[in-house]
């Protein structure tokens, strides 16, 4: 049986099929150190030439090591019709996910600029929310709240200034109930766009991972402490002695008007009663 | 079809390992990015490793299509020799899979560390899983060749060869998708 079904069978190499083993096992090693040039910083390559590369690697691997080429039809159809399935499938999914663009934010801090833009070559260039420092490495990490985002656009759209929202014209001739339910009303909305991904439009959060800013004492104690962990972030803290693995990002590209109506919608909702908190009293803390 | 049933079969396992590695590769995929905190993949891969395992993997892929040659010619001393270094290759690629997976857990990233680390050591471990299985293979294909038990060495050493094969290209993709468009 072994010298008719001769699996590996392909005339043109047949009279020296080591030579031509040998020769495409050269030719992988070359393509695979070309693309190993950007791992090691001497040269950047594209994204999709590497895509490219990797396809033709793959492509030689099956025809010659594993002799689709030249074998019988049927193998290539078992093979290569769920490999397309499957790339087709994967293509879907990271659709879904909006993970075409890689999303680890780059950004421009202070002198470690370099460091941060070496570690975290992402294409954003959008601002870093909260830096966070690891336990273990020391390194400082970006952290977004990408839960929140299914797309680029959609946090480019949130990063939008805001100038003056509508319904705080003429401020200073409101009354102080008038003021509290502009900011409760604008609250609102700003809480489920920016900050209800995590601590959830029931203000309870996620056990372990989003504290929760219903019952929470940093909430039910004086506004500054609230506005600033909004405008700085605040992480590694643990909160009626549970700690959370997640960072609190900051806020500042949130305009003052916003960041009022914010803490004042946390600080009266969810049975807290904390009062109202002022945008000047942001713009104060700034 | 006048082909080799053992054949058939492992072409047919590889079409469906396809949709195994598929599912590991696009959940990595989709999840690429969104980690909350580090460590993120630049602060733990370390080039050297992985290159250096990616080019024993391959070379292992030589090393097995000389052995099925040699199976095929019915010389069965070289092919014994060329199968023990594709296990040598296959244990290396472990080893260095141990020391790349003892360094990120030192370094932070474990199983629940972020969406990073769970995509990461079910991708690669199932990778590594497969090398295993693979050199176990080798292991009883080699033991019942030198004990003559086996008819026809050439096809079984053809189909185990299919699995290795499949198994290199798998690397391959992950290579390519998990390691080298970090540093694009």
């Amino acid at each position: 049986m072994s010298a008719p079904t001769q699996g590996g069978g392909h005339a043109s190499a047949a009279h020296n099929p080591i030579r031509m083993y040998i020769g495409i096992f050269v030719a992988l090693t070359v393509v695979t150190l070309f693309e190993m040039l950007p791992l090691f910083g001497i040269v950047n390559l594209p994204g999709a030439l590497l895509l490219g590369l990797s396809a033709l690697k793959f492509v030689v691997v099956c025809s010659f090591f594993m002799h689709l080429w030249g074998d019988h039809p049927v193998f290539s159809r078992l093979f290569y019709i769920p490999l397309a399935m499957v790339i087709l499938t994967v293509m879907a999914l990271m659709s879904m996910f909006g993970s075409w663009t890689l999303a680890y934010r780059t950004t421009e801090r202070g002198t470690d600029t370099e460091e941060v833009a070496a570690r975290y070559r992402g294409v954003w260039e959008g601002e870093c929310n909260a830096w966070v420092k690891s336990a273990f490495t020391g390194n400082e990490y970006c952290s977004s709240p990408w839960v929140a985002f299914s797309t680029d656009a959609a946090y480019a759209a949130l990063q939008q200034p805001v100038a003056d929202i509508p319904e705080f014209a003429g401020w200073d001739t409101k009354t102080p109930d008038e003021k509290q339910a502009v900011l409760m009303a604008v609250g609102e909305g700003v809480y489920n766009t920016n900050c209800g991904a995590c601590h959830q439009a029931t203000g309870l959060g996620l056990p372990t991972v989003f504290p929760p800013l219903a019952n929470d004492p940093m909430v039910a104690g004086p506004a500054e402490a609230h506005i600033g962990v909004v405008l700085k972030g605040m992480s590694g803290v643990a909160i009626n002695g549970v700690s959370y693995a997640s960072a609190m990002p900051a806020w500042p590209q949130l305009s003052d008007q916003q960041i009022a109506a914010i803490v004042t919608y946390e600080r009266n909702s969810w049975g807290n009663k904390s009062g109202m908190v002022e945008p000047a009293q942001v713009a104060a803390l700034r | 079809m006048g082909v080799d049933n053992y054949k058939l079969a492992m072409w047919t396992f590889l079409g469906s390992e396809c949709f195994f590695f598929g599912s590991l590769i696009g959940t990595y995929m989709s999840y690429r990015g969104k980690s909350l905190t580090g460590p993120y993949p630049l602060d733990v891969f370390d080039p050297a490793v992985t290159s250096i395992s990616t080019f024993d993997l391959l070379a292992s892929s030589l090393f097995m299509v000389l052995a099925v040659h040699y199976a095929k010619a019915g010389e069965i001393n070289k092919m014994l020799g060329w199968v023990a270094a594709t296990m040598v290759g296959g244990l290396i690629f472990l080893g260095f899979q141990y020391y790349e997976f003892s360094h990120f857990v030192h370094e932070g990233l474990t199983l629940k560390s972020n969406l990073f680390g769970a995509t990461f050591y079910v991708l690669t471990g199932f990778h590594g899983t497969h090398v295993a299985v693979g050199v176990l293979l080798l292991g009883s294909l080699a033991w019942s060749a030198k004990r003559g038990h086996l008819a026809n060495i050439g096809e079984t050493t053809e189909v185990i060869g299919l699995y290795w094969h499949f198994v290199d290209v798998v690397w391959i993709v992950i290579f390519t998708l998990v390691y080298l468009l970090e540093y694009t």
